[in-house]
């Protein structure tokens, strides 16, 4: 039901600060029309199921009975609520609680001389009052077989009457249905006499019947109170007929006087929370209403709040902080949460209660499980069973799909770095890579920058070259992070992955020329020029016939060194060395810087070479042909 | 609402806390049994069951609190305990690292299991730590600690985001004593490792697979007890500048008490058991899911309490405390609890609670023969047996035992307001709301005092030289400061004790066991809840000053609150009509319950803020929510032994 919400939402937000137009009323009355058909749905749900689910059933006609009687006293279909109320009372009343029962009807039918029976007799009242004009003409005319003439007589008369009943619906103008009451009553009041007259010397049974009927047609309230009585649904049946019977002039604002005088004779059932909230709404208490809505069903509550608040009948409290829809939908939304997989409704409904909702939201969308990379229906206990190359949780995407349709950034960033964190535990970088990014933390993104830098240290270079590619095309264009050094860290990494992959493809030219761009274009972290430096001290020794680096990129590379020996003999060498230092077995500082030596000299005999061959750069050296 | 598990056998010996991770799919208990387990919920059975198990034991003495951190800082479990440390522990192993690469780091720590492996141990706290809580994570990766030295202690982690440390495999442990801590590399086992590491040290131990450092460090150590309240503005006539010291109720003798006592209790069913809420609004998640026992002790985020179950145990003994192992001349002297009366009701206030600070102990200790019974306590390093000392505060005797005490935290959800963190040391059961600003000193904005005015006058007002009968609710007589009784006569705890029941027997402490700071979700006040040893459960609604304090706003855009403060300020501004006392925080008592009728144990409060869980040792969680007319209400009860439950209906009142 919550699809509607957001259009009401939309609807509202445009009308609430005006008075509510005929069209408004009419819109509105579409919407309850929807809920409505949403409860009968709901019933013909729980009708299929075995075994029924009976006072599940019987509570959700309830909850229809009520939306429906809230539809009829302030929603009415003609959008006017000054208009006569009596047929739209009468339809609720034969719409919810459908009397008599027709299978009654046919038993009574099959009867040689049914008016012989009370029951005939009171099954046509009942049809009578109700309106039911088509019934009652059928049980009428089956009173022609009657041996009594006068009864036959009578019996054509009221048939008359029932057929000629002015009702309000058939109208255009209230005048011209008024004048045709009065003329219709006057003929009633005028036959009731006659009858009266009659009943002085005749003693037929059946002449007792008729001026009851007869009275009832007149309005007689004595007797309809009397003969709602008698039947289940008491009071709400005498008010539901009052509109059509007695008072023909019944406007909404006249029920409630006329509900206290019904209340003197037909008290309500206190016990049943239902009847409080029928009364509350035929006497228009909203605030009643809302509470004992409550008690009887949440949803009922909130969702008659929904529709009270755009039609200006709710009255919040003095100074309170929430208006009492916010509250009662907040409230439904939490109840929700007894079932978690429901979170999205919920939140769906929070982000419709103004920021404070929103908020609510928020915390409920931040712990939804994101069960990022555990396979479903495979949930063992301390197994996580990580499914290789398993897209990422659709519900991570979902909650964060929420989060952006109803500008809740704050959360979607906060959830965004816990799926970042949670993938780096995973191993999963390219991942935490994109979830650090779009939540924008940087120190995040630079987190994974250095896990994957200190993998490809740990010897598994294929494994790191493969990593770095698995970042996402996008994100591995620096130019898309506005922070500088996050920028210079990630082109630092893609281009080292680069100069891996050169390397590991034997291409030993173009590796050294990415490594000598990193240190020319400052992209090297100080705590990597070892590493870097003994890794071009490999590359120099790899293959004799192979010249990697001009001579220029030699002095380069001295250069580097020796400010990396110099800075150490001053003590600042774990600037420098902090990322060698753990690839060398022992001694720390000093295996490493005796590395470097080498490196040194292989440096000054790869100059030396350059010098003799004159080369002057990078090249392949020949075999000499004879 | 429903039982929806019960994990049986949970743990060899009584569970001390419960605590659930940040969605409710983990479940982490300690207890007696100095392990540390942690549950797995089945999302789709919904059925609990463990996951990871401590196979050496996690502390050297019983585990008093544990705490899931957010999960962008990863999975972190902080445990603290009545060894007087605090640790925290990291899960490992999952895709992505190698679990045996870190085992150098994990059999150094020694109490871990194979996943779990032992980040830091913080050892500075001076008696039995009693609470730990991670700080928002808007301020960083920060613990606040409480030990029953009454030290408030915030420790920092600091990421040293360097390629310099290596990555997990080989060599871990160069970058853990390069740190130079020398506890972190010392077994465990020891008591003495703990006791030698130096206090406020850092303790750095690099990450499993990242290349980066932790280093955690003391940044804050406030003694709460003799936190002065912090004034905003001059003062008026002669009353000094700056609170008089000790103010606060003078629980330092307790310093040095440590731990005293005790251990394992026979006859005690060992059962947790997990229910959720499934009627009424009850938690957050799917699981509300509480712990059962008879005496309901912990609990956590997501309305989760834990227990232990009592049942017809008639005598407790104590054995030799796990405490005493790590005091000088604890010798585990035996000491045995008297049968309490024979009435299986009556054990339900059995010495467990001692451990906890939550039940009324004189029953528990040395039998009903009262304080006097503490001389089977062994003594503890560097305090005399004698360490009994009792005060008159006002009309209730309020004694200065550890066991009288209570030890809580709270932080403040909201980082609007700034790091905010509230407290509550030793036997007062003041909660003092401290703010911590970089740079500066600590300062108490705000203290609540549960204690009757007319009875609790006690030194507090005395020692401010301040008139007890012209301001009967207010503590604090200077402008701008704020000390609060709860006993306003409010229209909203007017209408809460329509709902009470009769007064309890009259407690033996007044002490609150338990604070609760509630998430805001948005409204412009807090709430703070507290559970007390009298048995009440009390809802504090705490306002802090206006925005345009804060940013320096205009001031039109406060006048919609305007009236509400000075409303607060009748209560909690104190000092006359000076509209001036809006730029402080200001609190009044919105609910007072009693029906819990014995010791409070813990409260909690669901994520949103909207309704508050305490347990209590009536053997009962129960249920309090807030209607449309501000009135907080029962909502509804369970009981924790036999899994019925009671629901009040969710009411609502126009």
């Amino acid at each position: 039901m919550t699809k509607f919400n957001k259009s009401l939402a939309e609807h509202r937000s445009g009308i609430l600060d005006e008075d509510l137009s005929e069209d408004d009323l009419v819109w509105f009355n579409g919407i309850a029309d929807e809920y409505l058909i949403c409860l009968k749905m709901d019933k013909e749900r729980l009708d299929d199921q075995d075994p029924w689910p009976e006072a599940a059933v019987a509570h959700t006609e309830i909850l229809y009975a009520i939306f429906n009687l809230f539809q009829a006293m302030n929603l009415p279909a003609n959008g006017s609520l000054g208009g006569l109320v009596g047929e739209e009372l009468l339809e609720w009343l034969n719409t919810n609680f459908i009397a008599p029962d027709s299978t009654e009807a046919i038993e009574l039918q099959k009867l040689n001389s049914p008016w012989d029976e009370d029951k005939w007799w009171q099954y046509l009242i009942r049809c009578i009052l109700r309106g039911l004009t088509r019934a009652a003409v059928v049980f009428l005319e089956s009173l022609k077989q009657h041996p009594s003439k006068a009864l036959v007589q009578h019996a054509e008369t009221l048939i008359n009457f029932l057929t000629t009943h002015p009702r309000s619906t058939k109208f255009t103008t209230e005048h011209d249905f008024f004048s045709a009451w009065r003329q219709w009553k006057a003929r009633v009041s005028a036959f009731r006499k006659r009858l009266e007259g009659l009943l002085e010397n005749e003693n037929e049974e059946w002449l007792s019947w008729v001026l009851e009927i007869v009275q009832i047609m007149e309005g007689d309230k004595a007797t309809i109170k009397r003969y709602c009585e008698s039947f289940d649904e008491g009071w709400k049946e005498a008010i539901c007929v009052w509109g059509v019977w007695v008072d023909v002039g019944m406007r909404r604002h006249h029920i409630e006087r006329t509900l206290a005088t019904i209340f003197q004779d037909l008290p309500l059932d206190s016990t049943l929370p239902e009847e409080h909230v029928f009364a509350a709404l035929f006497q228009s208490q909203v605030g009643e209403v809302i509470k004992r809505s409550n008690e009887l069903d949440i949803w009922l509550a909130a969702h008659l709040a929904d529709m009270m608040q755009p039609l200006g009948l709710l009255m919040d409290i003095e100074g309170a902080k929430i208006s009492l829809r916010n509250h009662m939908i907040l409230n439904y939304a939490e109840y929700l949460l007894v079932d978690p997989s429901l979170w999205r409704i919920s939140a769906l409904y929070m982000c419709d209660c103004g920021e404070q909702g929103k908020i609510r939201a928020d915390e409920i969308l931040l712990r939804v499980p994101l069960n990022l990379g555990i396979s479903k229906g495979k949930q063992k206990t301390g197994h996580m069973e990580i499914k290789e190359d398993d897209p990422v949780d659709e519900r991570v995407l979902e909650i964060l799909e929420i989060c952006k349709e109803y500008g809740r950034e704050k959360v979607r960033r906060e959830i965004c770095r816990i799926a970042g964190r949670t993938f780096i535990d995973q191993g999963r970088y390219n991942l935490a890579i994109s979830y650090y990014t779009s939540a924008e933390d940087w120190i995040g993104v630079s987190r994974v920058v250095d896990i994957l830098l200190s993998r490809s240290l740990k010897g598994d270079t294929k494994e790191f070259i493969a990593s770095v590619t698995e970042i996402a095309p996008t994100l591995r264009q620096p130019s898309s992070y506005s922070q500088i050094s996050i920028r210079r860290r990630l082109t630092f990494l893609i281009k080292y992955a680069e100069f891996q992959t050169r390397w590991q493809n034997g291409d030993l030219q173009d590796a050294a020329w990415d490594l000598i761009t990193m240190f020319r274009e400052e992209l090297v972290p100080k705590s990597w020029w070892g590493v870097l430096l003994k890794q071009a001290g490999d590359m120099l020794i790899q293959d004799e016939n192979i010249m990697p680096f001009e001579v220029s990129e030699v002095y380069e590379l001295l250069r580097r060194l020796e400010e990396v020996q110099s800075r150490a003999s001053q003590g600042s060498g774990l600037d420098y060395l902090s990322a060698l230092v753990p690839q060398v077995s022992k001694n720390g500082e000093i295996e490493a810087l005796r590395q470097l030596e080498t490196v040194r000299l292989a440096l000054a005999r790869y100059f030396a070479r350059c010098s003799v061959l004159a080369v002057g750069g990078r090249g392949r050296i020949l075999p000499q042909t004879a | 609402m429903l039982q929806t598990n019960l994990i049986q056998n949970a743990h060899a010996d009584l569970i001390c806390d419960a605590s659930y991770n940040f969605y409710g799919t983990r479940l982490a208990t300690g207890g007696l049994d100095q392990r540390i387990k942690v549950w797995r919920l089945d999302e789709q059975s919904g059925e609990w069951s463990v996951e990871d198990e401590w196979k050496k034991r996690a502390h050297d003495a019983a585990i008093s609190r544990l705490a899931w951190a957010h999960p962008q800082h990863g999975q972190l479990l902080a445990s603290a305990s009545f060894d007087r440390t605090v640790k925290i522990w990291e899960r490992v192993g999952d895709v992505g690292t190698n679990p045996g690469s870190f085992s150098g780091v994990g059999s150094g720590a020694g109490a871990s299991s194979d996943r779990w492996v032992e980040r830091a141990l913080l050892s500075e706290a001076k008696g039995s730590v009693r609470c730990v809580e991670w700080a928002p994570t808007a301020f960083g990766m920060k613990i606040a600690t409480i030990a029953s030295d009454n030290h408030l202690r915030i420790y920092e982690c600091l990421e040293s985001a360097t390629a310099t440390a290596p990555g997990g495999s080989g060599g871990s442990s160069t970058g853990l004593n390069a740190a130079g801590n020398p506890s972190a590399a010392t077994p465990p086992d020891s008591v003495l490792g703990i006791n030698m590491s130096t206090p406020g040290a850092p303790v750095t131990t690099p990450g499993p697979s990242q290349p980066w450092a932790l280093t955690w460090s003391l940044i804050e150590d406030i003694d709460v007890s003799a936190m002065p309240l912090f004034t905003i503005l001059p003062t008026t006539g002669g009353e000094p500048a700056s609170p008089a010291p000790g103010q606060s109720v003078p629980l330092a003798t307790t310093t040095g008490l440590g731990g005293s006592e005790f251990t394992t209790v026979s006859g005690f069913d060992t059962t947790a058991s997990v229910s959720a809420t499934a009627t009424t609004s009850g938690g957050a998640g799917s699981s509300s899911p509480f712990i059962g026992g008879k005496q309901v002790l912990g609990s956590t985020a997501t309305t989760l309490t834990s227990t232990n179950a009592g049942s017809g145990s008639n005598i407790a003994a104590l054995g030799n405390s796990s405490f005493g192992l790590s005091s000088q001349g604890g010798s585990g002297i035996p000491s045995v609890v008297a049968p309490t009366g024979g009435s299986p009701g009556n054990t339900v206030n059995s010495s467990f609670g001692v451990l906890l600070g939550s039940p009324p102990t004189t029953s528990a200790f040395g039998g009903l023969g009262g304080v006097t019974g503490l001389g089977n306590v062994p003594p503890v390093s560097g305090s005399s047996s004698g360490t009994v000392h009792t005060s008159k505060v006002g009309n209730s005797t309020v004694s200065n035992r550890e066991a009288d005490g209570g030890w809580d935290l709270s932080w403040c959800k909201d980082p609007y307001w700034g790091e905010v963190c509230a407290a509550v040391a030793g036997g007062s059961g003041i909660i003092k709301i401290i703010q911590l600003q970089a740079g500066q000193r600590p300062r108490g904005v705000l203290f609540l005092d549960p204690r009757p005015s007319s009875s609790g006058s006690g030194e507090t007002l005395n020692s401010r030289g301040a008139t007890p009968t012209s301001t009967p609710h207010l503590r604090a007589q200077q402008p701008g400061s704020q000390f609060l009784s709860p006993h306003h006569p409010t229209s909203a705890a007017a209408a809460a004790a329509n709902h009470s029941k009769p007064a309890s027997p009259k407690p033996s402490s007044l002490a609150t066991t338990s604070i609760s700071w509630a998430p805001s979700c948005g409204r412009s006040y807090h709430l703070i809840a507290a559970g007390s040893r009298d048995g009440k459960v009390r809802i504090w609604k705490v306002r802090p000053p206006p925005p345009k304090i804060l940013d320096g706003e205009d001031e039109d855009e406060t006048d919609a609150d305007a009236d509400e403060y000075e409303d607060e300020q009748r209560y909690g501004g104190g000092g006359g009509p000076n509209n001036n006392n809006k730029t402080s925080w200001s609190a009044s008592i919105v609910a007072d319950f009693e029906d819990h009728a014995s010791a409070v144990g813990k409260v909690a409060w669901n994520i949103t803020g909207t309704v508050l869980t305490s347990a209590g040792n009536d053997g009962r969680v129960r249920l309090w929510k807030c209607t449309y007319g501000n009135v907080w209400r029962p909502m509804g009860s369970l009981d924790v032994i036999q899994s019925d439950d009671v629901i009040d209906g969710d009411r609502m009142e126009e």
